[in-house]
């Protein structure tokens, strides 16, 4: 009886030997980064404004995939995350947002809406703590911020950058560091991106002066 | 039998090494808090700094603070921040205490806080850091036997302050400093005994002790 529940235990313990031998080697082999974060509602006065946006599929779809010396490849899966960044925090800012799926016939669409901004991914980098000699991870990401009239005229066009930095020694001795870490420096980026962006909109010069010629009407 | 040698190490594992602690305190303004009215601690983080205050020191200080509150409550970080999205990010945060009579004047700040209740911000900076360390130890496994030899010290310094921002005068209250320092040994005769210095844990305990103190305006 003993050493048939032996056995047992064998064949059970055989799939989980498989998973954590598999874990082992794809944390030195590379690593895949998903962030999923819900980011809060900005606390500001929201414009009254119904504003269009559009998500490229280059946004939309974005992963950063990188080989560091010895610590693998790495994959970021940035899209989803961007977009929800960017619809919360737009949602937030305006009276209204619309979603403008495509480009084609920029006016006929368009022409509920006051404005469109269309977000851009211009540069993401990152390193990890062996390359700073520190206990950080770190992420910048660089956006480029268009607005548009309906017709489809450039009103403004801003850099918007991003940093976001997590430290490993926040985590737990026997924690499995490297995705939490780079997960968590990714989302204190985005969040980063948003306060900024939320924030500073009116006072770029262009939309300033954008906003006070829709307000005289 | 066996037991008692299992205890023997787990005794000594839980004897402490001696940790000096030092708190220091700057007044600026009488405090107070009412029952319904809660404190939150903020570790900084600010871009361009190196270091930056650990996570789990800001949660020991709003733990133990929570549970030495007398009555008022304690936000954690995460919910204020998230309440007051985007205006204490690490790039957007007000930096000094004059920044927020400006900041207060938003008129959805000023409510907002009112409805969490939020009469203090406490800003915690610092960090515990090795400042030394000496000693060697080698450990040598064999098939059926196992062991290590040698001595191995290190002395730890924490060294943290705390700034208290006053919400409803828009002013700063006051600081409070807390350093502390000890060195951890291990001694290794075919067992490893750890008599560690828990440094960070002492300066926690002061310094939430005396921000409960402060905040009730107690002497």
């Amino acid at each position: 009886m003993k050493l048939k529940g032996s056995s047992i235990d064998r064949i059970k313990c055989k799939p989980v030997i498989t998973v954590v031998i598999a874990c082992v080697l794809s944390a030195c082999g590379s690593t895949a980064i998903k962030i999923d974060e819900i980011f809060p509602p900005p606390l500001i006065e929201p414009f009254a404004l119904h504003m269009g946006v559009h998500f490229s599929p280059e946004l939309s779809d974005y992963v950063h995939e990188e080989e560091v010396e010895q610590n693998g490849t790495w994959k970021i899966a940035l899209g989803a995350a961007q977009r929800s960044m960017f619809n919360q925090i737009l949602s937030g800012m305006f009276q209204q947002i619309t979603a403008v799926p495509a480009l084609e016939n920029f006016a006929e669409i368009n022409a509920a809406l006051d404005a469109v901004i269309i977000p851009e991914i211009q540069d993401f980098q990152f390193s990890v703590p062996s390359q700073t000699r520190t206990t950080y991870y770190e992420i910048w990401i660089k956006y480029q911020m268009n607005l548009y009239t309906p017709t489809g005229e450039l009103i403004a066009q801003w850099p918007l950058t991003a940093y976001g930095k997590s430290n490993t020694d926040n985590f737990g001795f026997m924690e499995k560091i490297r995705q939490p870490a780079v997960q968590q420096a990714t989302r204190v980026a985005l969040r980063d991106a948003a306060a900024f962006f939320a924030l500073g909109f009116s006072q770029e010069t262009k939309v300033k002066d954008w906003l006070a010629r829709m307000e005289d009407g | 039998m066996n037991i008692r040698w299992l205890m023997a190490p787990t005794i000594l594992l839980l004897l402490p090494a001696c940790v000096s602690t030092n708190i220091e305190q700057i007044r600026q303004a009488n405090t107070g808090i009412a029952a319904d009215e809660s404190v939150v601690i903020m570790g900084r983080k600010n871009r361009s700094s190196i270091s930056e205050t650990e996570e789990d020191f800001v949660t020991c200080v709003n733990t133990k603070l929570a549970n030495n509150s007398k009555g008022f409550g304690v936000v954690p970080q995460k919910t204020f921040t998230d309440a007051l999205f985007p205006w204490f990010e690490p790039r957007t945060a007000p930096l000094n205490s004059s920044e927020l009579p400006k900041m207060l004047r938003e008129p959805l700040i000023a409510e907002r806080l009112k409805e969490i209740g939020v009469h203090y911000i406490v800003w915690i900076q610092g960090s515990t850091d090795r400042v030394d360390q000496a000693g060697a130890m080698s450990c040598v496994a064999t098939v059926g036997a196992a062991g290590c030899f040698g001595f191995l010290t290190w002395e730890n310094d924490a060294t943290y302050e705390a700034s208290i921002w006053d919400v409803k005068t828009g002013t700063s209250a006051g600081n409070i400093s807390s350093e502390a320092n000890g060195t951890s040994f291990v001694t290794g005769v075919v067992v490893p005994i750890p008599i560690i210095a828990r440094v960070q844990s002492a300066a926690c305990t002061s310094l939430s002790s005396q921000l409960s103190a402060f905040i009730r305006n107690e002497a």
